[in-house]
């Protein structure tokens, strides 16, 4: 690692800290319900009582942000996480095997990296409805190709590695030889690919939820916090400012990671 | 279709005094559409306690032929091999490549026979110290991984783990080709010594004369997928008969060893 990507991994590990200490401090407890309508406090500026200000209803921003974080990591995490454990399985069956089954999963995904992965969830959304959990599971489905892809191609350059052969000579079966040879051998590339993952799910999160769909309202998500604001933008920019800041520091604390881990 | 190539003869009545009879076998591969023969209408016979060797120039098919032999290489693969022992191992090449980065020395040692074979845990940890006395490595090796090692100590392994499941044939692909020259004599005396105390059968593949002729009994050599000569080494050595066996050994220029092999038969 030399000084320029340390210098990277430092940055992103610090502003990463920062969004993990803010989804921590929304699973504790927030300074106020993010849900309290208060008229008395409507478009309150920022000040100690409200950190962040109010908004159009008098709600804490803050408050807000923060659950936001939280649900925003909580759906992230689980899309990726599922997107690894589908990805794994097909990419490890097809890289494994090969042939015709390897022919038709990979032409499958083919087809479904053919799509956004915005697109793929919200035929899937539209299909079952909105809701939480109906959005972890659309943006589940459109991870797992390129989780697949990517660890299809690690298995098929270890697969035709010699201490494979020498293991097939000792008389293993295949479920060994994928189980304790080769997957312990994906951790590396896994790693980098879930820290990027985790980064595009935060941002297709964000896209969702701007766009309506995933946490139902009143409950805050960054993305409809945002589509929220744009009403006062001109009016009161720091209703928008804050989810959106708090956006693109998580994306960049992520994408940091994502380029210098494993380096 | 390949399980039908390889036949394994493991009753006594069958025993031909070979470890292996391979007949006719053919490798075929597609070049742009057009058939490459990689082996081309290869018969031999390793017998019992000897060691083969298997000259040829890079490329000639010899890799190729050793892996058909064990079952690796699978696709376009014809003809007859016949085993008369159970489980033949390899030694592979490239030592970095044949041990798994992500496992400690001792997890590959045991491995063969965690996977074959009913072993306490105290039985695998005595064969396994038994093995590693066996091939001139320390015990504290066992803790670490595969990178941690030199190459001359992970081709140690590689052997080990090979003959853990004592098996009575081996395949040494190019074992010493990745190593400098001292440790390629020290890995050399290794093969030899046990050859001698597990009476093993060696098919030794190497494109380096010198080091068949120290080692092997008897020598094929290959070329284009081809056996071109086979025989004792010091015929094929010292009276070639075909053209290219001469020009190989001109290359070699083995005919310097001639004092050398002489003198060596003196003082046994």
């Amino acid at each position: 690692m030399n000084k320029a990507t340390k210098m990277k991994f430092i940055t992103g590990l610090v502003i990463t800290g920062i969004v993990l200490i803010m989804t921590i401090w929304g699973i504790i407890k927030t300074p106020y319900d993010p849900c309290e309508m208060n008229a008395s406090a409507k478009y309150a500026g920022m000040s100690i009582k409200h950190l962040f200000g109010c908004d159009q209803f008098g709600r804490d921003i803050f408050s807000r942000v923060l659950v936001g974080v939280r649900e925003t990591m909580f759906i992230s995490a689980c899309v990726v996480l599922i997107g690894v454990f589908f990805g794994t399985i097909f990419g490890t069956v097809t890289g494994y095997y090969g042939g015709w089954l390897d022919e038709i999963l990979m032409r499958l995904n083919d087809a479904v990296l053919a799509f956004p992965s915005i697109l793929l969830a919200l035929v899937v959304i539209g299909l079952f409805g909105g809701g939480k959990y109906q959005l972890i599971a659309a943006l589940g489905i459109a991870f797992v190709p390129s989780f697949a892809r990517i660890v299809r191609g690690e298995v098929l350059k270890i697969r035709n590695l010699d201490y494979i052969n020498a293991v097939k000579l000792y008389g293993a079966s295949d479920a060994r030889i994928i189980v304790v040879h080769i997957l312990p051998n994906l951790k590396t590339v896994l790693l980098s690919s879930i820290v990027i993952g985790f980064n595009n799910a935060v941002l297709a999160e964000a896209g969702m939820s701007y766009l309506g769909m995933g946490v139902a309202p009143p409950d805050p998500a960054l993305g409809r916090m945002l589509s929220e604001a744009q009403a006062f933008i001109f009016t009161t920019p720091r209703i928008a400012l804050f989810p959106g800041l708090v956006i693109v520091l998580m994306i960049l604390g992520f994408s940091l990671l994502g380029d210098t881990v494993g380096k | 279709m390949n399980k039908s190539i390889i036949k394994t003869i493991t009753s006594d009545s069958e025993r031909t005094g070979n470890v292996l009879e391979v007949k006719h076998l053919t490798v075929e591969f597609k070049k742009n559409k057009q058939p490459f023969y990689a082996v081309n209408d290869v018969s031999f016979d390793v017998k019992e306690g000897e060691i083969l060797g298997l000259a040829g120039e890079s490329g000639c098919g010899k890799s190729t032929l050793s892996r058909s032999i064990l079952g690796i290489q699978k696709k376009g693969v014809s003809g007859e091999i016949k085993h008369f022992y159970k489980r033949p191992q390899m030694v592979f090449q490239d030592p970095a490549g044949s041990l798994n980065p992500s496992k400690t020395i001792e997890f590959i040692l045991k491995e063969p026979i965690t996977v074959k074979g009913n072993f306490s845990g105290e039985e695998k940890d005595r064969r396994v110290r038994e093995m590693l006395k066996m091939v001139d490595l320390s015990e504290e090796l066992l803790t670490r991984y595969p990178h941690e090692l030199s190459g001359g100590q992970r081709q140690r392994i590689c052997i080990a783990a090979a003959l853990m499941q004592e098996p009575r044939f081996l395949i040494a692909d190019e074992p010493v080709s990745a190593l400098d020259v001292t440790v390629q004599s020290q890995i050399l005396d290794l093969l030899k010594r046990l050859h001698k105390e597990l009476n093993l059968s060696i098919l030794f593949i190497s494109h380096d004369l010198r080091v068949i002729f120290n080692l092997c009994d008897r020598v094929m050599i290959m070329k284009s997928g081809k056996i071109v000569e086979m025989g004792d080494k010091e015929e094929i050595y010292f009276s070639p008969k075909q053209e290219y066996t001469k020009e190989l050994m001109d290359a070699g220029r083995t005919k310097y060893m001639v004092s050398e092999s002489k003198s060596e038969k003196n003082i046994k």
